[in-house]
């Protein structure tokens, strides 16, 4: 009897290439390229710049589905019409890893869940996302919050590096039309290429053995409790507010309005851009009251929300362990740190644990 | 109509210059406004009244201070433009270091100077300030976007983001993870990051962003090598009068 | 899970709700040193028929050039064809409010928020607890009351500013303070001036006047509006009292740009005041830090 499984085909890796090439031939293809020593989301023109193995970008691919300055409207003075003349554009975003099609289905739940914004689903209707399977470094940790491995249904081609060829897993009707046009590509699954793409799970699982892991269960819960904890205060010492954490995040999706006049007050521009809570005057109200006052409180707020936050609105972690903010933070601060101190260990007593900890550091 | 003056003290005049290069904007104020006293861009000039006065440099000698004062008696909105105006700038980075007669037989030996001068200081140390462009020089951006507002009648709004935020969001590597000494984390953003780009750190030619973590900032330079007393001078370069008074060690927790 | 992504992306594009309607101001008052009423009316005719709300909601108003700001309505929804906004003028968007004249145009979206649970309140005595400019989310309160005053019991109005000159809708107040159908106690931070003295029952706090309130706190639901400081006082004086903490809601202001749960500005905790608020159970106060 014939093997055959309609939600999956085989890319063998020889043929990596011309799928790149059909790819940009059929909308902007947007893909990991080179930037010194870092990798980043770029739109490409040569397919040769792309980079297929990295390990993380320095921003998420969000910055294709909400850039961080947008105009919202553009409104006259004279009779208060509020236009925009923003129009999605096709576009196919290629090797995304796991966690950061988890953060893409966390923003689709927070844009599009209550309150629908038209803008970012006109976006998200004309992209197409294609992952790609990875192998983590120090600073991941998606298999504690449960990102390791792509699900749910907001990607449209996912390939899993199976050795000589890629299994390419399809999530849409829109990854299907794709398979459809590249057609001569792919060749159909074997029984050995199912065999290999199970193993490859086993594989991605095992690199995380001896790699520190936060333990994230009741995690909500902890971080309430644990909301007087001097492990805030500590960790915030250190905090220079600089927001890049939030910046890097693939979940981070706070901004700041403000109406931007021309020279004659006739026509405004309503601009939008990206913000963080670690800023101060993020929860500055007209008057002169801080909200979140002091350092302790806005570093603590951004685990809160990501934990506590994000699960009451979304039903989601707003974390999907990508490591971001632990890899470009300047201050070298690291969320899994931080949460495993805040759970303790039964090792040490935590308050000792904690003086080590900042003694290591001084030295 | 709209007069408009843009006046400099003791400074380099790069910020008029730079003034002068917003050449679009300017072309569409001229008709507009009338730029009634701007010496480095005209011949004729009339020091009357303002609606907007713009005023670049630091005030270092008994003529700044007269100017000031009469700049600000005949406007209605004063605005300091550039690092020097805003916080003393770059020649008042020593200001706490040596008296003025150290400084005066340093530079100028026994010749008797036929003007009062004294340590340079920002604007707001003689006259009522009604906003702050910092930045050395400063943004044409900021520039163009505070007159189209004040034109306007609405207030410019200038959120004390450090330059980080601008760095990181035009995905440049971060500089001190590589090392590099940067200021990044404690200034002011709206410069677009352009040094942090090409690979040179952030002096913080803007200043203080808000409530900057100095001591924080300050442990990572001495990891990377800098000495403590580098240190600080790095950071006293450009912040002036707005960094005096550091205490270090204190916890700087308080935001507000 | 996957069914519901699936079911987000397959959506129609909807009605953009960042866009907002226009309104023209129709008439401003001034009620008290930078304290002023303004009286809207949507220009579009189908908006200004359909416009609806709950006492306590809030809408986006776009103060032209200057840009958006949240505002609780201060009008009762009973009351149509147009709704009020009490705005204090304080920050560098409100100024330019208060510069504009009757006959300018606005534009407003909204309305947004939770509002009071008036439909809960119906067949229950209301205590309704305001401080200063609070008075203004909870005037659309008392007069949505009013206008149905059979579907409530017994309604109790207690309100304290700093003097008489920050008393907000003065004559409105005096009126009501000589109705039976509601008992009006009024106290100031400071008694000096003659027009003081007539004016307050009682020189002191808000929480000075909770004990002369004389409800059965089971069968009464508590409407609480006014600076932040205060909530803390009051919530402890009403569970003193007797009043359960179910029944006691609190309207909280935070900082805001879209009020519909996308910009992040206003999160209290794990709840957002824009689409979780403004009005909060007392429990929450509790449990969400930073609430008070």
């Amino acid at each position: 009897m014939e093997f055959h499984i309609e939600r999956a085909k085989v890319l063998p890796k020889s043929n990596l290439w011309s799928f790149l090439e059909g790819l940009k031939k059929i909308s902007p293809l947007i893909a990991p390229v080179k930037r010194g020593n870092k990798t980043v989301f770029s739109e490409v023109n040569d397919i040769s710049d792309i980079i297929i193995n990295y390990t993380r970008t320095i921003l998420p691919p969000k910055k294709f589905l909400v850039p961080y300055r947008r105009v919202r409207f553009t409104y006259s003075t004279d009779n208060l019409s509020f236009s925009s003349n923003f129009k999605a554009r096709d576009q196919i975003i290629f090797g995304i890893h796991s966690c950061d099609l988890h953060g893409i289905s966390i923003l689709d739940s927070v844009y599009l869940k209550e309150n629908p914004d038209p803008r970012y689903l006109e976006v998200r209707k004309k992209t197409v996302l294609i992952g790609i399977s990875c192998m983590p470094d120090d600073y991941c940790f998606c298999l504690s919050t449960g990102t390791a491995f792509p699900d749910g249904a907001n990607w449209d081609l996912f390939l899993t590096d199976i050795g000589a060829d890629y299994f390419v897993s399809i999530g849409s009707p829109k990854g299907d039309e794709l398979i459809i046009e590249l057609k001569r590509l792919f060749r159909d699954i074997e029984r050995e290429d199912l065999e290999l793409y199970k193993r490859s799970t086993r594989k991605k699982k095992e690199a995380f053995k001896n790699k520190k892991l936060p333990d994230l269960e009741r995690i909500s819960q902890l971080i309430e409790l644990e909301y007087e904890s001097p492990v805030w205060d500590e960790e915030a010492k250190r905090c220079l507010s600089c927001g890049t954490c939030t910046n890097v995040c693939p979940t981070c999706f706070c901004y700041t309005s403000i109406d931007v006049p021309d020279f004659e007050g006739k026509t405004v521009k309503r601009v939008e851009f990206t913000t963080s809570c670690q800023y101060p005057y993020y929860s500055l109200v007209a008057g002169g009251h801080y909200f979140k006052p002091t350092r302790t409180a806005r570093f603590r707020h951004r685990y809160y929300h990501k934990f506590v936050g994000y699960p009451y609105q979304i039903e989601k972690l707003g974390c999907v362990g990508c490591g971001r903010c632990s890899a470009e933070c300047p201050a070298k601060i690291s969320m899994v740190e931080t949460l495993i101190r805040l759970r303790g260990t039964d090792e040490k007593e935590p308050g000792k644990a904690a003086e080590q900890t900042s003694a290591g550091r001084s030295l | 109509m709209v007069r408009i003056g843009i006046m400099g003290l003791t400074g380099c005049s790069g910020c008029q210059c730079e003034i002068l290069n917003c050449e679009d904007a300017i072309g569409k104020l001229i008709g507009k406004v009338e730029f009634a006293y701007f010496p480095l861009a005209q011949d004729v000039n009339d020091f009357s009244e303002f609606d907007i006065l713009f005023v670049e440099g630091s005030v270092s000698t008994n003529l700044d201070r007269e100017k000031l004062i009469e700049g600000r008696k005949r406007s209605k909105l004063l605005v300091a433009v550039g690092t020097c105006a805003c916080y003393g700038g770059v020649q008042s980075q020593r200001n706490d270091e040596a008296s003025l007669d150290e400084m005066l037989k340093a530079v100028y030996g026994d010749t008797k100077l036929d003007l009062e001068v004294f340590k340079p200081m920002p604007l707001s140390d003689v006259v009522d300030v009604d906003y702050e462009l910092p930045g050395c020089p400063l943004d044409k951006r900021q520039f163009v976007y505070t007159v189209a507002s004040l034109l306007n009648g609405v207030e410019p709004f200038f959120p004390k983001i450090p330059v980080c935020h601008e760095c990181k969001l035009s995905e440049t590597d971060c500089l001190l993870l590589k090392g590099i000494p940067c200021q990044g984390p404690v200034s002011f953003s709206g410069c677009g990051a352009p040094c942090t780009a090409s690979g040179v750190g952030c002096q913080g030619c803007r200043g203080n962003c808000d409530f900057p973590n100095f001591d924080e900032i300050l442990s990572i330079y001495q990891d990377i090598g800098l000495s403590f007393d580098d240190s600080v001078k790095f950071l006293k370069v450009f912040r002036g009068k707005t960094i005096s008074g550091l205490k270090v060690g204190s916890s700087n927790e308080k935001g507000a | 899970m996957k069914k519901s992504l699936e079911k987000l992306l397959n959506k129609p594009l909807p009605v953009d709700p960042f866009k907002p309607q226009r309104a023209v101001i129709t008439d401003i008052e001034e009620l008290a040193p930078d304290h002023k009423k303004f009286t809207f009316s949507f220009l579009d005719e189908g908006v200004a028929k359909s416009w609806d709300y709950i006492p306590g909601q809030f809408v986006m108003l776009t103060v032209p050039k200057a840009g958006e700001i949240p505002i609780s309505i201060c009008s009762s929804p009973t009351r149509k064809g147009f709704f009020e906004l009490t705005v204090r003028k304080v920050g560098r968007k409100t100024k330019v409010l208060h510069q504009l004249k009757p006959g300018d145009v606005v534009a407003v979206r909204g309305p947004y928020g939770n509002g009071f649970p008036v439909g809960i309140m119906e067949n229950h005595n209301v205590l309704i607890i305001a401080g200063g400019l609070g008075m203004a989310p909870l005037r659309s309160l008392v007069w949505y009351i009013l206008d149905r005053r059979n579907r409530f019991k017994e309604i109790y109005l207690l309100y304290g500013t700093r003097s008489y000159e920050f008393v907000l809708y003065k004559e409105e107040l005096r009126r009501l303070k000589e109705r039976e159908d509601i008992k009006c106690l009024f106290c100031l931070d400071r008694v000096e001036t003659p027009e003081d003295r007539e004016w307050a029952d009682i020189e002191g706090l808000l929480t000075e006047l909770i004990p002369q309130v004389k409800l059965k706190p089971s069968e009464t639901y508590v409407a609480v509006c006014g600076p932040p400081v205060a909530y803390k006082f009051i919530g402890k004086e009403l569970l003193k009292n007797g009043y359960p903490e179910s029944q006691i809601f609190v309207s909280l202001e935070r900082k805001m740009e879209c009020g519909i749960g996308k910009c992040g500005h206003c999160q209290i905790g794990y709840k957002f005041a824009c689409v979780d608020g403004p009005i909060f159970p007392l429990w929450d106060t509790k449990n969400l830090p930073e609430m008070l």
